[in-house]
Parts: structure tokens; sequence; C-alpha cells
């Protein structure tokens, strides 16, 4: 051995012992005889102490009476701990909206306990991840939305990220399940799944964690997968909140229908089972009839139109789990001649179109937005597990409840007025409580992230036909 | 031991002392600071690094990282809550209107601090729940700090979502090897 190597080697037995050291004490609690750390690490005891006094002199341990514990460093340490877990909420704070626009906690969630996903992995903290994103499809402007604020989340992280890559399914398991398969033999580091429930997809994603690929659903979970963090909206918030306004609009008496999303998602599945719940408590509501839309304007049209056909006048209210087929069943009572002030209050939001049409028809209307900026609280979630920390099993993005002015009632007030919330000025197919600020706009929006060479966002928007 | 091993450990000692100072220095920084040898400060900071001792900024500075916040915990008993607890006061923070501490006796181990307040708010309300029973050197307290003029059902919000970090805490004191 050369002297300058003999002269590395033992330098680097110096440092290795003085971190083994420190690595022991936090393992024993925090304090520990002397003999007994010596002897566990089996260094000579000589150089053990030599390490322990220089530690000691620089007051990273302490010493005294046979017994080592932590030194008065330890009080700057804890306040650097504090400063770091500030700058880390810095860094994932855009989704983060104001709180006062919560909505009040249900009674069940109230009692649920917050339970915690430990990292698959530790210590990444500076290394730059590839991230995908496998999304069920596009086939509605809210999911167009999604994608932009996933694109959104990732643009935040800037060079802290090395790469997104997004794939889209059209609705298709088999595809989706490739695709994932697919981003993970990209060597992804972790990956964002918004799907329908399939066992397929489910085994694909425990796949991908088994590889070490932290894995978070934002929108739609898996029953059969267990990732590490699930990032929505309480569902059940929605369905209750949207059907006891209506309940009480009609004073707890009328004949409604029901137009929920898409039956294959558990979000839609979860709000028509809350709002049913509702209406049970309400016997003299009768609903007419239950027509699933998948979220599409032109079924909710179609839905409504033949319930005009059937039922005519009898019909007092209608309620969606979204503006996305809500505005397809207001146009149709237009279509059908009823006048303004006289079409049956609907529920739903989140479309800007919802919100022009029920205050150009004066409709009254009730609304608890699916926010899309789920979708950057997924990537803020995900980096952070990447990093190695520990992250919420679930997330819960807040939302408010928007109503048209004057349509307040006994239990539902509003934290906005939908005559404050819509944006005249920006297209139809604007989803609002994106997380994208103020001047997003579907049309024209264009992101940098890395890995997207041209500013071109994977989801581009497409103007629906009227129905 | 030999003196090349003993300046090995100085080495260690002084950067470890000079990142718990708060003052962002990069590695040649400190190097330069303390009159140090750069190759071997770069060498150290390598293996402080891997054991989490020490975290690079993304402008090359350094910061005591998880295992250092760990040792220092470790003064409370505390060294394998950093991760969880840091967890648990985020969704919390993200969760209420306010300020969120967590404290060990009379130390302050986490604290993040609410919006800024008007100063026609009133009185702060202030509320301490104690996390387990007491089993190391300190009573573990989280209590958060919210403004008077919050309105009732906000506030109940915020009193359930302390209750549930709590028991998640509670969750993590408990199963502790």
């Amino acid at each position: 051995m050369s002297d300058v190597e003999d002269k590395k080697q033992r330098w680097i037995k110096g440092v290795d012992g003085a971190i083994s050291i420190l690595q022991a004490l936090i393992a024993q609690g925090g304090t520990a005889s002397s003999s007994t750390l010596a002897a566990e690490l089996g260094l000579p005891r000589s150089s053990f102490h030599r390490i322990v006094q220089i530690l000691a002199g620089a007051e990273i341990l302490s010493v005294g009476r046979g017994a080592i514990g932590v030194g008065a460093l330890a009080a700057p340490l804890i306040e650097c701990g504090i400063q770091r877990l500030v700058e880390e909420c810095q860094i994932c704070a855009l989704a983060n909206p104001p709180i006062s626009a919560k909505t009040p906690l249900a009674p069940a969630t109230r009692a649920q306990p917050v339970t915690f996903s430990k990292p698959l992995r530790v210590g990444r903290d500076y290394k730059r991840f590839r991230i995908g994103f496998s999304n069920v499809s596009l086939d509605n402007p809210w999911r167009v939305a999604l994608v932009h604020s996933v694109e959104h989340g990732a643009s935040h992280l800037g060079a802290r990220i090395a790469r997104l890559m997004i794939q889209h399914a059209d609705n298709d398991p088999a595809r989706q399940t490739e695709q994932i398969r697919d981003l993970v033999n990209e060597g992804i580091d972790g990956l964002i799944v918004s799907a329908d429930d399939s066992p397929l997809v489910s085994g694909a994603v425990a796949e991908a964690m088994v590889r070490g690929i932290e894995v978070v659903m934002v929108d739609r979970p898996l029953r059969g997968a267990k990732p590490t963090s699930f990032v929505s909206t309480s569902d059940i918030a929605i369905g209750r909140t949207t059907a006891l306004w209506l309940a009480e609009t009609l004073n707890g008496s009328g004949a409604i229908l029901m137009l929920p999303g898409k039956e294959e998602a558990e979000p839609a599945r979860l709000r028509l089972d809350a709002a049913r719940a509702v209406f049970a408590g309400f016997p003299q509501i009768e609903i007419l009839d239950v027509t699933w839309t998948g979220w599409l304007r032109r079924i909710g049209h179609a839905a409504s139109a033949r319930a005009i056909e059937r039922f005519g006048r009898r019909i007092s209210g209608v309620w969606c789990d979204s503006g996305l087929q809500g505005v397809g069943s207001m146009q149709a009572f237009v279509a059908a001649g009823w006048q303004n002030g006289h079409i049956p209050p609907h529920t739903g939001g989140d479309l800007n179109l919802a919100y022009k049409l029920a205050i150009k028809h004066n409709v009254r209307m009730a609304a608890v937005n699916y926010p899309p900026s789920m979708g950057i609280r997924a990537v803020e979630v995900l980096y952070s597990a990447l990093r190695g920390r520990y992250v919420p099993d679930r997330v819960d993005v807040p939302s408010e409840v928007i109503l048209t002015r004057g349509s307040a009632t006994l239990s539902i007030q509003p934290q906005l007025w939908a005559e404050d919330h819509v944006r005249w000025d920006l297209p139809d197919e604007l989803v609002l409580s994106s997380g994208l600020g103020s001047a997003y706009n579907p049309w024209a929006f264009r992101i940098h992230y890395p890995g997207n060479v041209y500013n071109r966002s994977a989801a581009q928007a497409v103007r629906e036909v009227d129905a | 031991m030999s003196v090349t091993e003993t300046r090995g450990v100085v080495t260690l000692a002084r950067i470890l002392a000079q990142v718990a100072t708060g003052e962002a220095l990069g590695a040649s920084a400190i190097a330069h600071t303390h009159s140090l040898s750069r190759s071997s400060v770069f060498n150290i900071v390598r293996e402080l690094e891997r054991a989490g001792f020490v975290l690079r900024r993304d402008d090359g500075t350094l910061v005591p990282g998880p295992a250092a916040t760990a040792l220092a915990w470790a003064t409370y008993g505390l060294a394998d809550l950093v991760e969880p607890a840091g967890a648990i006061m985020r969704w919390l923070y993200a969760s209420i209107e306010g300020e969120v501490r967590l404290s060990a006796g009379s130390t302050t181990l986490l604290v993040l601090a609410g919006p800024a307040r008007s100063p026609t708010d009133g009185e702060d309300l202030k509320i301490t729940r104690r996390a387990g029973e007491r089993s190391g050197p300190a009573e573990v307290q989280v209590s958060i700090t919210l403004s008077a003029s919050l309105e009732e059902v906000a506030r109940a919000d915020a009193v359930a979502n302390l209750d549930r970090a709590v028991a998640a805490l509670e969750g993590h004191l408990a199963n502790r090897p």
C-alpha cells in the first residue's frame, strides 16, 4: 500500500468511527455508556475515547461519568431542522388554497385517523427525479385541467425533477397497464396515476411499487392497490352538500332527476351514494330517474331531454355531481322552452359554462368544485415521498361551496357566490379551481418543465360542440 | 489513533459545528473559513451526506440533514420521530389556519407559523394537547394557535385536526422499538 493510500485509509477510519459513534448514539436514544458503545462499535478503546473527546470539544457530544450524550450543538441543530421544514413547506405550497376556502369537515372525517406512508427509499434529497403520469383519459375539460395542473406542479419544481412523462390511456385499462409498465421500464422514480378501477391497472401499480417506485393516485383510487398516497377531494362532501342544498331548496318535497358521472369511477359512485343517503332523509322527495352520464355534456343533455318528454313539469330539481354534464341538462331545459327563472334548480359546478348558464337563465345552483389543483398537490406529495419523507396516505384538497346569489338554505351557506366566481371573460370550457391562477385559459395554456422541449402541454383543450 | 485519523475527526467536527450555525456556506467556503484542506472537507462532506448528517442545497450550500436533526432530537429520546413528526406537522399546518408547534418540555422541536394576522384579529387562541404518556426525558406536546376571529366551525375543525394529528403521533410513539 502506498503512503498516500495508507494515509487515506487511516483518515477514513477516523471519520467513519466518528460517524458510527453518532449513529450508535441516535440508535441508543441519545445516551449510552461509553464502554457499551465502544464494545458495540468494536473500535479500539483509545481511538474511541479520542474521537469522543474531539466531538465533545465541538459540543457535538457531552461526556460525563462513563456516559455519553448529545452535546449543546443539539439546540442549533433543532433550529436548523425547523428551518428545513419551513423550506420544504415553501417548495410544496402551490396547491395550498386559503384555509378559509375549506368546506367543513364531515362528522365521519373528524373521527378518521390520519395515517402516513413510510418512504420506500431513503436519503435521496437532492436527486433529480424522473416522474411519470398515467392518465386514464382526456375525454372532458376537467381531465384536461388535471393534466395542466400536474404539468404546472412539475414546472414549479423546475430543475428538482429531471423529466416528466405523460401518457393518456383513452379509458382502456389494458392500454393504461401497458403504459405504466413502459414508464417503469423508462426508469421513472415516481408515478402519478389517475385510472378507472381495474384489477389490471392495480396489478401494474403493485408491480411498480415492488420495484421501489413511489405511486401517488390522483382523483380516483384503485381498490386493488395500496399506493404511497391518494390525492383527491371529499366526494362524500360533494354529494352530501349538493343533495342537502337541493332538498332544502325544494322545501323537502318534489321530484328530481339524478345525473351522476361515470359508473366506473369511484368518485362518481361515492357522490351518488352520499346524495342518495341525504335524499332518503326527505321522504317527500321522489327520485324520478338516475342516469349515468360519464361526465359528458351530450349525455347530460340527452338524459334531461328524455326526462322532460316523459315527466314534463313534474321535474322540480336536477342533481348532477358535476357541471360537466350539468350544462347539458340546463341546455336541454332551455331547448325545451323552459323560461328563465323556471328551470329547476341544478347542482354541479366545475365548468365555467355551468356558472354562466345558471346566471344567464336564472337557475338556482349549488356547487362544490372538484378542484383540478389536486394534480399540483399530487406532484408535491410524490416529490416529498421521493425525497424520503413520510406523506399522508390520503390528501384531501379543500374546495368551496358556491351558490348562485340568493340561493342559501338553512344548512348550506356559500363560501363564494357564483356571480363572483364565474369568468365571463374566459372560455366556457374553463374548469375553475384549477390552482393555475386567475389568468389560466385552457386554450392558451403553454408550460415549460423538464422533458417538455416545445412548451406544449400534453393535453390540448378541445372545443366541445353544443349538444 | 494516528495524527491523520485525528485530523479527519477534527475536520468533521468543524464542518458539523459550522453547518449547525445556519450560515449558508458551501464546502469550499467552509474550507476557506476554517483554514482546512479543501479536498479533506469535500471528502468528509461526502461521507456526512451519505450518512444523512449534511444536506447539499441546490445552490451548493450545506445544511444539517435528517440524521443531524435525529441526533438533536435524541436528547429527548425522540430520534426516530423526526420524519413522521415532520410529516404530521406539515399535514396539520396545511389543515388549519394558524400556527402549529411540536414541543418536548420547554423546547420547540418544530414550528410552522400561520399567515400574517390583522391587528384587529384580537387575542390568539392557543390549544395544546399532550401526545402519549411521558416516556422520555420530556413531555411531548402539540399545540395550535388560532386567530380569535376564526369562525366557530373552522375552529372546531382545527381542533378536530389537532386531535387527529396527536393520535397519529401517539401511534408512532407507541410503535417505537
